[in-house]
């Protein structure tokens, strides 16, 4: 038992790291993480939840503003672009961050093609990162269905 | 249309010339008028004028030709009634002197002669200035005959021989009879034939008459001197013998008829007629003038000048109006071409506008993709076998990417400078240290090249307002350029970077300037920067280097440079260096400003965080006070200390000396150490060091002064005294002891045997004074020892010089300057070649943790966001700090709202005290109403209840930008950065709870 604890432990801490290698996530994460204790020990996936649902939901308003060729409302896509990045930003959801200040720039300049690209992108992004997060907890729930502790990961 | 209008003002302008014109016109007519009548009367009065000379000249010339005459004949009566003169011999012998007398005495008299009844005659005349005697000898008859003859001068006898003349008597035989009367005729027995004005008296005894003869000439003379004005004057006398005919200007014909006078021409002419009366001979005489009617005349000269005048008053204007058009066609055409040549540079700055619009944006997709590409690369790398060669390839391709970002965000900035988007990111940022930390990063990599990077810090000024205001990325962007270039164009010599601070005004303004010289020996290859190259250096992509080299910035030339010196408010320009001396020298200055709060409060800080070091010594309270009073520039900042040290008589001061390789930085060291008054030896070979310690040794003031020289020479003392760390300092507060700091640069010579002289040295010294060894890049491990000397690898010049000479009593320590931690970060800092990351700030903020956890205890915040994920963390992350109650609220509207209820319900209540939320945290950017709406209104609700509920904002952007200084317009009292971080959330309430 200890040991399959231990391997998933293991398991775990090496698919954080990567997480963290392959710029999914940054130290905002950790931080939630910390706030993270026994009073609200769901806090954080609470949190990445109602990411993902205010993912879902901007990202089909932008795409639906960006549908209307020839008239976009470039400003309502900047402020959900703005919302995104905030959010995803509180989440520690770099890559996603990361393009939203692209996006924000595409929309500042109107460049149509490259808020249709970005768009695209984030949608990517923010569901394998989803889908990376998805596995985490998964593993989590395993750990402490086997009865073991989470282990604290030091990046 | 603009030619029309030229038309209509030409028009415009002749009217006013044509009607202007005829004023003056009518003016001068009316003047001409006034001067032809003025004429005409003037003219009149000429005439009046002459005519009464003429008179004058009557009257004057033979004034009393009458009563002399008169007079001489009343004489000769007298004479004459006596004895009844019959015979010519009794007049010649009797009458004769009588009338020589007369002719003598009258004036002006030409001829006095007697005659009888009967014919004789006797007479005086005057012909050719000479007299003559002119007689009639006997009594008319046959042989009545007149002889002339010669007088005697003087007493009118007659001489010489007499000399039969011709009688021209005319009126002679009128005047022997008695009659009393004046005429004009010839004189007696001239053959001149001279006209004389004659008067004659009779005698009253009726013997005979007496004549004085008086020349026309003379009268005539005297007219015809009279100017005549272009006039003719006649005069004849009553038998019509013209006497006097002058001025011939008119050619008239005159003759007379039948006792009338008659002048004949065809002109008109005007003449007065008059008699003048000369020594009683009545003339008639006539002044003729032409009549041509001068006020006429004078009108027609008028006439044509007027003529000519309107002539050219006519040519003016139109010549005017010929230039006019002249010059307007020729500025319509020099406009068209400046209206061509402004579109074309208009449409040329849209062109190269678009153009560095589409570039940006091109940078900003290159930068997207090249992200992607850094991405994809790590996802590779996670896949690929390690140690193989695709992972070196991988590592390559990583490094050529972050290039091409360094490179590409150069670009940008390039383009940011140009479009004028380029702003100052203010923060607070010590100078000194930032100048420390560009030198520190190029200076391993000059070594390489064997130059020596000098950081020269003059007189010390910057450390005095080393905390300052500005743009730090920029400044250490502008600097690493700079040095860059130094570094890399600098074959071998030394660069040297001079700061110095100065106050351009009493404002909070540091000036600072600083030229970073690029100086090369005088073996060296380098040639400098040539005269005509200077300008063009500044100049955009004239040289933009091939790789960035990892720091931002560098990849464009000093173009970039010279926009962000210019957007800090200075200027870049390159000085002339001395004859002899190569190299390049830059100079720059830039305008930063001093933190406003008081000097001695950021003296304070700065103090403690090099004092932090020291956390762990015993002595701390004693350091940390002499600190606050020592300041950094010691020397500057703390009077009371100069005091001090001024007036301890037994202080004889420390002494620094240096051996070290490169001559400037000796230069600069050496003169830095004595501006703060501190003795220094220099010393230039380590062959000669054992020398100058001997020397200086044996004249040091302690052993002059020093009683028992070689009993306390002992090896004992020093070495303990050197141990016992903690009773130095009790002693040095008592009185400052001599220290000896060696600075020496290992690399000067054989470290053992260096190392040996240092050994002996220390031995050597007396009790009291403690030696102090400041090896500069010597090895690792070689000076480990219990001695407290200090091993730097790096170099020593700015605040790391500073913190060297704190360890002289002068400056308040003789603890080492770094801790062992700090010291292994100098060495593993040497190692790497990076830079030490010792930022006490942080560890601060990290050290005191458990302080922050209870900050907030029990506070109250309202947390405005319209996103609730930032809201859900921020809750959280308050709530980790003892926060008691948070209160979401997701937008600005019912933040206003659920504020105004809260104060007007208490107020109700009549406790105000109590605000609704200590805190407020707000977000900027939020649909309807936003942050910075939303606290203008509060803040207005606020006011009327006189209460200040601290409001932070929390945005996306940077805390430097724009939004970030808006929020503080807009009245927010702190601002943070989302995503929220626990120790800027902490540091920021702490700072505000200091401020409540």
């Amino acid at each position: 038992m200890d040991t399959l604890i231990a391997q998933l432990q293991k398991q775990f801490r090496d698919y954080t790291i990567s997480l963290y290698h392959q710029g999914f996530l940054d130290d905002q994460f950790t931080e939630l993480k910390k706030m993270q204790d026994e009073f609200s020990p769901d806090f954080v996936a609470e949190l990445v939840t109602l990411f993902f649902e205010d993912c879902e939901k901007l990202i089909s308003n932008m795409a639906r503003a960006l549908d209307q060729t020839g008239n976009v409302d470039f400003k309502l896509v900047g402020s959900s672009v703005h919302q995104l990045k905030g959010s995803s930003s509180s989440v520690g959801a770099k890559r996603v961050k990361g393009l939203c200040v692209v996006f924000k720039e595409c929309c500042d300049s109107q460049n149509y093609e490259g808020c249709v690209r970005c768009l695209q992108q984030v949608d990517v992004e923010y569901k394998s990162l989803k889908a990376k997060l998805q596995d985490l907890f998964n593993l989590e729930q395993q750990i402490v269905q086997a009865g073991g502790r989470i282990p604290q990961v030091d990046i | 249309m603009p030619m029309r209008c030229g038309v209509l003002r030409y028009d415009l302008h002749v009217f006013l010339v044509i009607v202007f014109g005829t004023i003056p016109i009518k003016i001068w007519r009316r003047t001409t008028k006034n001067i032809t009548n003025n004429v005409t009367l003037s003219t009149e009065d000429l005439l009046s004028s002459l005519v009464s000379e003429i008179e004058n000249i009557g009257k004057i010339i033979y004034p009393k030709t009458n009563l002399s005459t008169i007079g001489l004949a009343r004489v000769i009566d007298s004479y004459l009634t006596n004895n009844d003169v019959t015979q010519f011999t009794e007049i010649q012998t009797q009458i004769a002197p009588m009338l020589f007398q007369a002719y003598t005495t009258i004036p002006q008299v030409s001829q006095v002669s007697y005659i009888s009844r009967n014919g004789l005659l006797f007479s005086y005349i005057t012909k050719l200035n000479t007299s003559f005697s002119v007689f009639a000898n006997s009594s008319s008859g046959e042989d009545y005959t007149w002889y002339t003859q010669t007088v005697d001068q003087l007493t009118g006898r007659l001489n010489g021989n007499a000399k039969k003349s011709q009688r021209y008597t005319d009126w002679f035989q009128d005047v022997q009879g008695n009659c009393t009367t004046a005429f004009v005729g010839t004189s007696l027995g001239g053959e001149d034939n001279e006209n004389l004005f004659h008067r004659v008296v009779s005698l009253n005894s009726k013997k005979g008459a007496v004549s004085l003869g008086f020349p026309v000439k003379t009268f005539t003379g005297v007219l015809n001197r009279l100017n005549l004005h272009g006039g003719e004057l006649y005069m004849w006398n009553k038998d019509g013998t013209l006497l006097v005919r002058q001025g011939y200007s008119l050619n008239a014909s005159f003759f007379f008829s039948n006792g009338s006078t008659c002048f004949g021409k065809e002109s008109k002419f005007q003449a007065f007629c008059s008699v003048l009366e000369v020594s009683g001979v009545p003339l008639s005489y006539t002044l003729v003038f032409p009549n041509k009617d001068r006020g006429l005349s004078i009108e027609n000269a008028s006439m044509y000048l007027l003529i000519v005048t309107m002539f050219l008053g006519l040519c003016w204007p139109l010549g005017f109006v010929v230039f006019m058009l002249q010059a307007a066609r020729r500025d319509m055409h020099m406009r068209v071409t400046l209206i061509n040549q402004m579109e074309a540079t208009q449409q040329a700055e849209r062109k190269s506008m678009n153009k560095s619009q589409a570039f940006a944006s091109a940078s900003h997709d290159i930068r997207g993709s090249l992200a992607g590409i850094t991405g994809l690369i790590d996802l590779c790398r996670e896949e690929v076998r390690p140690g193989c060669e695709l992972e070196t390839s991988l590592d390559q391709v990583n490094a050529c990417t972050k290039d091409l970002v360094a490179l590409l965000n150069s670009v940008l900035d390039m383009s940011k400078v140009e479009s004028g988007k380029m702003q100052l990111e203010e923060e607070e940022f010590n100078l000194a240290k930032l100048l420390e930390d560009v030198i520190d990063f190029f200076h391993p990599m000059a070594m390489k090249k064997g130059v020596d990077v000098v950081l020269d810090l003059h007189d010390g000024s910057v450390f005095k307002f080393s905390n300052v205001r500005g743009d730090r990325g920029k400044m250490k962007q502008i600097l690493n350029n700079l040095v860059s270039n130094a570094v890399k164009f600098t074959v071998n010599g030394h660069i040297s970077i001079r700061a110095l601070a100065q106050k351009p005004s009493s404002n909070s303004t540091v000036f600072l300037v600083s030229d970073p010289k690029r100086n090369a020996s005088m073996f060296s290859k380098c040639k400098g920067i040539p005269m005509e190259m200077r300008k063009s250096v500044f100049e955009n992509y004239v040289q933009v280097r091939e790789t960035a080299q990892g720091q931002q910035g560098t990849g464009l030339g000093l173009g970039i440079v010279q926009s962000l010196v210019r957007l800090m408010g200075g200027e870049i320009r390159i000085i002339d260096k001395a004859m002899g001396e190569k190299g390049t020298c830059f100079h720059f200055n830039v305008l930063l400003t001093t933190l406003e709060c008081s000097v001695s409060d950021m003296k304070v800080r700065y103090d403690i965080e090099a004092g932090g070091d020291c956390i762990s010594t015993p002595n701390l309270g004693l350091r940390i006070t002499t600190l606050l009073g020592g300041g950094i520039n010691i020397r500057n900042l703390s009077p009371r200390l100069n005091n001090f040290l001024g007036s301890s008589p037994k202080h004889d001061g420390s002494r620094v000396v240096l051996l070290l390789k490169d001559e400037e930085r000796r230069r600069v060291t050496e003169k830095y150490i004595k501006s703060l008054e501190i003795k220094v030896t220099v010393v230039e070979k380590w062959e000669h060091l054992n020398h100058a310690l001997e020397r200086l040794f044996r004249f040091s003031p302690q052993s002059s002064m020093g009683r028992a020289e070689c009993s306390l020479r002992s090896r004992e003392l020093p070495l303990i005294g050197m141990d016992g760390k903690s009773q130095i300092p009790r002693m040095r507060s008592k009185s400052f002891s001599t220290v000896v700091l060696l600075m020496i640069d290992a690399k000067t010579g054989p470290f053992s045997e260096l190392n040996d002289i240092v050994e002996q040295f220390r031995r050597g010294l007396h009790h009291g004074i403690s030696c102090r060894v400041v090896w500069i890049n010597a090895p690792p491990n070689a000076c480990e020892n219990e001695r407290g000397d200090i091993n730097c690898s790096k170099p020593l010049h700015g605040p790391r010089l500073n913190r060297v000479l704190k360890m002289l009593p002068e400056f308040g320590g003789n603890e080492p300057i770094e801790t062992p931690s700090e010291r292994e970060s100098f060495i593993n800092s040497a190692r790497t070649g990076q830079k030490p990351i010792g930022n006490p700030e942080d560890e601060q903020g990290t050290s005191k943790p458990s302080d922050d956890e209870n900050i907030l205890n029990g506070k109250r915040v309202l947390v405005v966001d319209d996103d609730h994920i930032p809201s859900l963390v921020a809750t959280r992350n308050l709530k980790k700090i003892g926060v008691s109650e948070v209160k979401q609220c997701n937008s600005g509207k019912e933040a206003v709202r659920l504020v105004s209820e809260w104060l007007t319900q208490r107020e109700q209540q009549g406790s105000i005290d109590m605000l609704p939320f200590d805190y407020i945290f707000m977000d900027c950017q939020m649909p309807e109403m936003d942050g910075y709406e939303a606290t203008r209104e509060i803040r207005k609700v606020e006011r009327k209840y006189g209460v200040h509920i601290p409001i932070i904002a929390v945005s996306g952007h940077d805390p430097c930008s724009k939004e970030a200084r808006e929020t503080i317009e807009a009245g927010m009292d702190a601002f943070l950065e989302k995503p929220l971080n626990q120790d800027q959330l902490c540091k920021v309430m702490r700072e505000l709870e200091s401020k409540i």
